[in-house]
């Protein structure tokens, strides 16, 4: 191994790497080691692992350590044991031992537990260094869940078993995305978490693997440390490493890094008052804000305080319906030639879209106002799906140009745009409603979780608002409201995608992607969710882009059609026109096919 | 008739040479010619009826003013808001906003969402131009109730209701929006003789509101009540 390539960073880990292979002149500083015991594992090389996965795994370190939080991958070995019993941290342990330390096992805080035991047994037998039950007598300390009480100190060096290194794994299921997440420091997501935590407990009830912000930059899940224990992670002097064998991660906190619970305690808060309902003097519920001009202070109606903290105030609506309100006054408002004089909220400009030789989108152009519903139809493999994605779903494309002007006024060009500011429009200003709900909901959380993540995304933390909005817009996607806590994987297809189209239009957009949203509905399903459009694209003045196979469903939710056809626009133009008089071969071959019902 | 200067603004609607026809791209590209050289116009407060044997484009031009089928040829001159618009010519959505403000048209058959009520069907119009829902659900109310709707339907979908039901229900979804050009395409074709006089009365008092209309009738007794005027297409496309 070279010492210059692999220049340790920190005195504790060149300590234990400064050592040589070199069994014969191992101090027998172990008073129980005996001579039949070492000759017995003579044939294992020092510490089981051959010397270039050691370095591969120290390599891993370096990195681990270069970037604090940050989880590297490695090239994780089969060990004598099975995954689960601390594979990760055996191997960052035998990568960083030397004849010299002293080993010391913690398994859920006791030295005394079959786990424990064994590896520290498994370390004397390869490597015949001396072991320790003393905290700071050790020079390496191997633990699974628990931080010793006793202060960590300089040089020394603290490996944690790691079962599930990925803070975001239970709510986002795509490793590529979670990666994405991290690289943009995206994780207004663990919001989610919490919610479901109060929505199901009453509290936050994380009490474990309580995920931690490192060195300012990276949400790193702590193992199955206990949350007592994390204050202990912060600037502690000792390097600590974690190894997770079956996930094949390894990171850490270099000595001295700033290590911060992701959460201050209120950033996701069951909010309280002090006073009592004024008209009957209950405490034990939420106190609503609606304000009793006669009398004066807050009242607590009979269905909130009934159901306690479950259901949410009635308050929660109040902010947002008022921006409603506003935006269908401008609406109604509008004086008769103001069409031309109103901006089109979205410009597409020559947008076309290769993938290898085939030409998915070829030089589409078309322009989008408030308030209008486009329908894209066209054949299967015409291009369609790949438009939507191009224009609202960040698949980088060929050519072309797509402008968007904000709520603000400001106009960006999307296919230019970072991928941080892309992701914030996406939340606030626009939906994306999946063909599949299960592309577009996490179905690991509850309904109301669902809902509410644009919520928390853009900054909500009140609980009980959050809550009520989701039950809100439960009810107008008539979900019984009694399933807000439920997953969706519970849920049949057509209350997925309802519960999709929910969670989308809760920040209220003003621009919805839907990519037949209406495609594995029953009819019964499917004329719900066109009323509830057409209602939402009048209230709101929200502008859709709507991909369908389903002509009858243009016919009744779209002012203009679009007929692709091998990633060309063949036809552009008011919807009944072009079903009532196509001119184009392929549209009339479109139309003629329509069943009569 | 000659017009064409933009001077002549009484005019609610003027056709100048409409040329029409079909290619059927899927009959090997076989051409149908409908007419061609159409002119006439329509003066707020009139009532045309056009007539004709069946087939030969009544309601293919009607189709035509409404901006729904696209001419090959001429103009159709809309007074929108005080300035003509022709709507060969025009994009999108200026069809859009002449369709929401300006002109009306009641179809033969209703054309809606499923599973909507019929109050909620009529109401649309005016939900889009801004009035609240409260307001416009009442004005559908009263159009319908005055249309002998019976009110336990007023909440229903219309997808249930008689031929004759339907067709009142597409016809206040015409008239609940006072719009300056109404089209109305065989609106009495399915009802009874106490309901047709009830749509002769609402159009009218259109008329007397000033409301500029075009109408196939097929039933003589409409067509004499409330036609001023009539235009035989045969001659129209005959001419050409």
């Amino acid at each position: 191994m070279s010492s210059s390539a692999d220049a340790p960073p920190t005195d504790a880990v060149g300590e234990s790497l400064a050592t040589g292979t070199d069994t014969t002149s191992r101090k027998t500083n172990n008073p129980s080691d005996t001579n039949a015991k070492s000759t017995r594992y003579a044939s294992y090389n020092f510490a089981y692992l051959d010397e270039q996965t050691k370095r591969m795994i120290r390599r891993a370190i370096l990195k681990a350590v270069a970037v604090p939080g940050y989880q590297v991958p490695f090239a994780s070995r089969d060990m004598p044991l099975p995954y689960g019993w601390g594979t990760g941290g055996i191997q960052v342990t035998a990568a960083c031992i030397g004849p010299d330390d002293v080993l010391k096992v913690i398994d859920q805080g006791s030295d005394d537990t079959t786990n424990a035991i064994s590896i520290r047994a498994f370390f004397q037998r390869t490597t015949n260094v001396r072991v320790t039950e003393r905290t700071t007598e050790a020079t390496i300390i191997q633990t699974r869940h628990r931080i010793p009480e006793t202060p960590l100190t300089e040089g020394q060096i603290f490996v944690y078993q790691v079962p599930i290194p990925e803070p975001l794994r239970w709510l986002e299921p795509r490793e590529t995305e979670s990666r994405r997440m991290h690289a943009l420091a995206d994780y207004g997501v663990m919001h989610v978490k919490l919610y479901e935590d109060i929505a199901r407990f009453g509290r936050i009830s994380t009490s474990y693997d309580y995920p931690v912000l490192v060195n300012e930059r990276y949400v790193m899940a702590p193992s199955p440390t206990p949350k007592f224990d994390n204050p202990k992670m912060d600037n502690c002097p000792a390097l600590q490493l974690f190894g997770a064998g079956r996930e094949k991660r390894i990171y850490a906190i270099p000595p001295y890094t700033k290590v911060v619970p992701r959460f201050r305690r209120s950033s996701l808060e069951v909010q309280r008052w002090d006073d009592v309902c004024a008209p009957c003097g209950a405490e034990d519920g939420y106190l609503d804000e609606v304000v009793i001009v006669d009398k004066g202070g807050r009242c607590s109606p009979v269905q909130t305080r009934t159901t306690a903290r479950r259901d949410a105030p009635r308050t929660s609506r109040a902010g947002t319906g008022r921006r409603a309100r506003s935006v269908s006054t401008r609406r109604g408002g509008r004086d008769l030639m103001a069409w031309d004089d109103e901006l089109p909220l979205l410009t597409v400009d020559g947008l076309s879209k290769n993938f290898g030789r085939t030409i998915a989108v070829d030089d589409v152009s078309f322009e989008l106002w408030p308030g209008e519903v486009l329908a894209v139809v066209g054949e299967s493999g015409s291009g369609k799906t790949t438009l939507l994605n191009g224009l609202g779903a960040g698949l980088p494309v060929d050519a072309g140009r797509v402008h968007y002007r904000k709520r603000s006024g400001e106009e960006v060009e999307i296919t230019t745009l970072d991928e941080p500011a892309r992701r914030l429009l996406t939340r606030t200003e626009w939906g994306f409603v999946h063909q599949n709900p299960r592309d577009g909901l996490r179905l690991g959380v509850s309904a109301g979780a669902n809902i509410g993540e644009r919520l928390m995304a853009v900054g909500a933390r009140h609980y009980g608002k959050i809550r009520g909005e989701a039950l809100a817009w439960m009810a107008r996607v008539e979900i019984d409201r009694s399933r807000i806590d439920d997953r969706p994987a519970t849920f049949s297809g057509g209350m997925q995608q309802r519960l999709q189209i929910a969670r989308n239009l809760v920040t209220r957009p003003a621009l919805m992607f839907m990519d037949e949203p209406t495609g594995g509905l029953d009819v019964s399903v499917q004329a719900r969710l066109l009323d509830l459009l057409r209602q939402l694209v009048t209230e709101l003045s929200l502008s859709v882009i709507i991909v369908t196979h389903d002509l009858a469903v243009a016919r009744l939710l779209s002012h203009r059609m679009m007929v692709m056809q091998r990633g060309r626009v063949v036809e552009l133009g008011l919807t009944d026109q072009i079903l009532d008089d196509p001119q184009h071969a392929y549209s009339q071959l479109l139309v003629s096919s329509i069943l009569q019902g | 008739m000659t017009h064409g200067k933009d001077d002549e603004t009484t005019a609610a609607v003027r056709l100048e040479g409409i040329k029409k026809g079909f290619t059927l791209h899927l009959q090997g590209g076989a051409s149908i010619p409908v007419f061609d050289g159409i002119e006439f116009e329509v003066d707020p407060g009139e009532c045309v009826v056009l007539t004709g044997a069946s087939g030969v484009g009544k309601s293919t031009l009607m189709k035509l003013i409404y901006g729904n089928y696209r001419a090959l040829g001429g103009r159709v001159l809309i007074d929108h808001g005080g300035q003509m618009i022709d709507l060969v010519k025009a994009n999108p959505r200026t069809i859009m906003s002449i369709r929401q403000r300006t002109l009306g048209y009641v179809s033969q058959f209703l054309r809606c969402v499923p599973r909507v009520p019929a109050r909620d069907v009529v109401a649309e119009p005016l939900l889009t131009l801004g009035v609240s829902r409260r307001q416009a659900r009442e004005r559908a109310d009263a159009l319908l109730t005055r249309l002998n709707i019976p009110e336990r339907l007023l909440n229903l979908p219309p997808a249930t209701f008689s031929g004759g039901e339907q067709q009142r229900v597409n016809i206040a979804r015409g008239f609940v929006h006072a719009y300056p050009i109404l089209l109305l395409d065989e609106p009495t074709a399915s009802l009874d003789a106490d309901n047709r006089a009830i749509v002769v009365d609402l159009m009218a008092e259109a008329k007397a509101r000033g409301t500029a209309m075009i109408g196939i009738f097929h039933d003589t007794d409409v067509r004499d009540q409330i036609a001023d005027r009539r235009i035989a297409l045969e001659t129209a496309r005959a001419a050409a």
